[in-house]
């Protein structure tokens, strides 16, 4: 096991290597360069504008300035935002926690419905529930999410006045754990949406299959009921290769929040990818695109794990 | 149909009309096969009602400029929003009717999501089959291409670039197709790699048929089931992105009545004409449905295996 995440861990490298390029890449993109703020400004003559360039190393040949960028990487120095000043790691920092808390609990509320729904699915195959929860998964999987989002608002914001139609907290009063809740619930549905159809839908499909196999006959045969048989023997393995699903489906909700956060005016990460696309704040973008690259590949390698972990006939050897 | 290269075979004239023995050959492989694919497909009922929904959004794009009750551009300065006799849609802020620029805004979304299928298919096409076909290094360079771009949410990159260079209607197809290719280039790889090692392309190249024959004529006919299936999906998908686009104030210009734009105008009069805001994510809902379903019935009726 060690010498296979060794094994992978070094299979990763050269690409993590290259997802730094594409991202410097990214920087490069930026109209006119890092300094075109600076042109037109009446301030600064065109021979300043050549020394600030010789100081921050511009004038150096690209795979140099590769060189010191990826340098920097590694140290933490991931840059400055060119809207705030602030060093971009700050920025993504300060909004982990929010985004965690919206990730987390869509993630949650999908796995809480997504089981459930999967298993009943499966145990009366082809019955009306059957039929009507996979209808309905599909239509859950197609909506638009930020569509999903502006109905919900309209429904139960607008119309009903249960919930608030966005933000964090209310503003000007202090806070209070069901305030925070109250906004919470609608962004987290909506995100969850998606994956409560997939999850449930693959979990269908592979209890269907576990289902049929000959030691559930036999637990069956020994008496068990089958309520046992069904959660313990066939759910257990039945979950296995949906860890693998969900293992992968975590950029997906992370892809997922930019737009939630943007249609519910969540202060996350999303929303910091959102406000630096229209600022063209290029250190900001690259630091998110970054992070949202090394998560993919680290969920991926979860997943792998993950299904080795769990299913014993992995072998790594 | 690759007997067309041999001599016509003579006939004796006064013989009943024998079938050609050529083209018999054809027929007695292919016929059956066809109808029972189709009766497959068939026999999934939402797949089929989708079809029939997606060829009426078809028709209603292509002759979008015909039925539109009104110019979808032309802006009436007394606004009445609310749906009435003459708007049966209502109007939008600038007093633009709403189903008119609902119309041709069938024609801008699926034309955007069906070039944007195409590019990803001819990016996705030549990338695998070279990768499956040559196989060795080029093909582990390409699938460690696929690596790499896969290792990035896609729609991050799409709107990174569009902030950068700015999109049209044109740019915006090509953007999409360039990001959505990966899957169709892993499969069409997947599938030429068991292909290839089959006899009958063994017998092909033994006739000595050159390689972009054997190519197009032997192998990617065979590998066309799951790439079809695939397509459908990513119609589905790009549908989904340009709208998002739009949505984000990243896509073609905000004038320009996609159904992604019009959501976008419809949010600043939410609570007074909720309609504005149903309409188009109805329909953006209800194609991307059947776009899944249609690549549903398809899976189903090119993998009998499949079970549902």
């Amino acid at each position: 096991m060690t010498r296979y995440l060794t094994q992978r861990l070094v299979q990763l490298l050269p690409l993590l290597l290259l997802t730094t390029l594409v991202s410097f890449a990214v920087m490069q993109l930026s109209p006119g360069g890092p300094l075109s703020a600076y042109e037109h400004s009446p301030s600064i003559t065109a021979a300043q504008l050549k020394v600030i360039s010789h100081d921050l190393g511009l004038d150096q040949p690209a795979p140099v300035q590769y060189w010191r960028w990826l340098s920097g990487l590694v140290h933490g120095q991931w840059g400055y935002s060119l809207q705030s000043g602030e060093p971009v790691t700050t920025l993504i920092l300060e909004r982990l926690g929010n985004t965690l808390e919206l990730v987390g609990t869509a993630f949650i509320i999908s796995l809480l419905i997504a089981i459930p729904l999967g298993v009943l699915s499966s145990v009366r195959q082809y019955s009306l529930f059957d039929y009507l929860a996979t209808f309905l998964s599909f239509v859950a999987y197609s909506i638009p999410v930020f569509w999903a989002g502006l109905m919900a608002q309209l429904l139960f914001s607008v119309k009903l006045g249960w919930l608030p139609v966005a933000g964090m907290y209310a503003e000007g009063v202090p806070w209070t754990l069901s305030d925070a809740l109250k906004h919470l619930v609608l962004p987290a549905m909506v995100l969850g949406l998606g994956l409560i159809a997939g999850w449930s839908r693959y979990l269908r499909s592979s209890m269907l299959e576990v289902l049929q196999v000959d030691y559930l006959r036999t637990a069956r045969a020994k008496g068990l009921t089958n309520s046992t048989v069904v959660l313990k023997h066939a759910l257990r393995n039945a979950v296995v290769p949906l860890v693998t699903v969900i293992a992968l489906d975590i950029p997906l909700l992370f892809t997922g929040a930019l737009v939630v956060e943007v249609v519910f005016s969540w202060p996350g990460e999303g929303r910091l990818f959102y406000d630096a696309l229209q600022n063209r704040d290029y250190p900001v973008l690259m630091g998110v695109l970054l992070i949202s690259a090394f998560l993919i590949l680290f969920s991926n390698l979860a997943a792998d794990l993950l299904y080795g972990l769990l299913n014993p006939r992995v072998r790594y050897d | 149909m690759a007997m067309t290269d041999l001599p016509p075979v003579t006939v004796d004239s006064t013989a009943a009309p024998a079938p050609p023995p050529s083209l018999d050959l054809d027929a007695g492989e292919l016929a059956p096969r066809r109808p029972r694919l189709w009766q497959r497909f068939a026999r999934h009922r939402l797949a089929m009602a989708s079809l029939c929904v997606i060829a009426a959004l078809a028709v209603i794009a292509i002759i979008a400029p015909l039925i539109t009750p009104y110019d979808p551009y032309a802006q009436n300065f007394d606004p009445t929003l609310l749906p009435s006799g003459a708007h049966w849609l209502g109007t939008d802020e600038l007093g633009r009717d709403e189903l008119s620029r609902v119309i041709l805004g069938a024609r801008i979304s699926l034309s955007i999501s069906f070039g944007a299928t195409v590019v990803a298919l001819v990016v996705g096409l030549l990338i695998g089959t070279t990768a499956g076909y040559l196989g060795g290094l080029v093909d582990n360079l390409l699938m460690r291409l696929v690596d790499l771009v896969l290792a990035f949410p896609a729609l991050f990159l799409i709107l990174i670039v569009a902030v950068t260079l700015g999109v049209g209607v044109v740019t915006i197809i090509f953007l999409i197709g360039f990001f959505n290719w990966m899957y169709l280039a892993r499969l069409s790889r997947a599938e030429f790699l068991q292909i290839r090692e089959l006899e009958y392309i063994q017998a092909a190249r033994a006739v000595g048929a050159p390689t972009g024959r054997i190519i197009w004529r032997h192998i990617l006919p065979n590998a066309m089931g799951p790439i079809i299936v695939s397509s459908t999906f990513i119609l589905a998908a790009a549908l989904y992105i340009e709208a998002v686009l739009d949505f984000l104030g990243f896509g073609i210009s905000p004038d320009i009545p996609s159904w992604g734009n019009l959501l976008t105008t419809a949010q600043d009069t939410f609570a007074d004409a909720p309609q504005l805001a149903i309409v188009p994510g109805v329909l953006l809902t209800l194609a991307i449905l059947c776009m899944n379903f249609i690549g549903d019935g398809l899976r189903d009726a090119i993998d009998p295996r499949h079970v549902r």
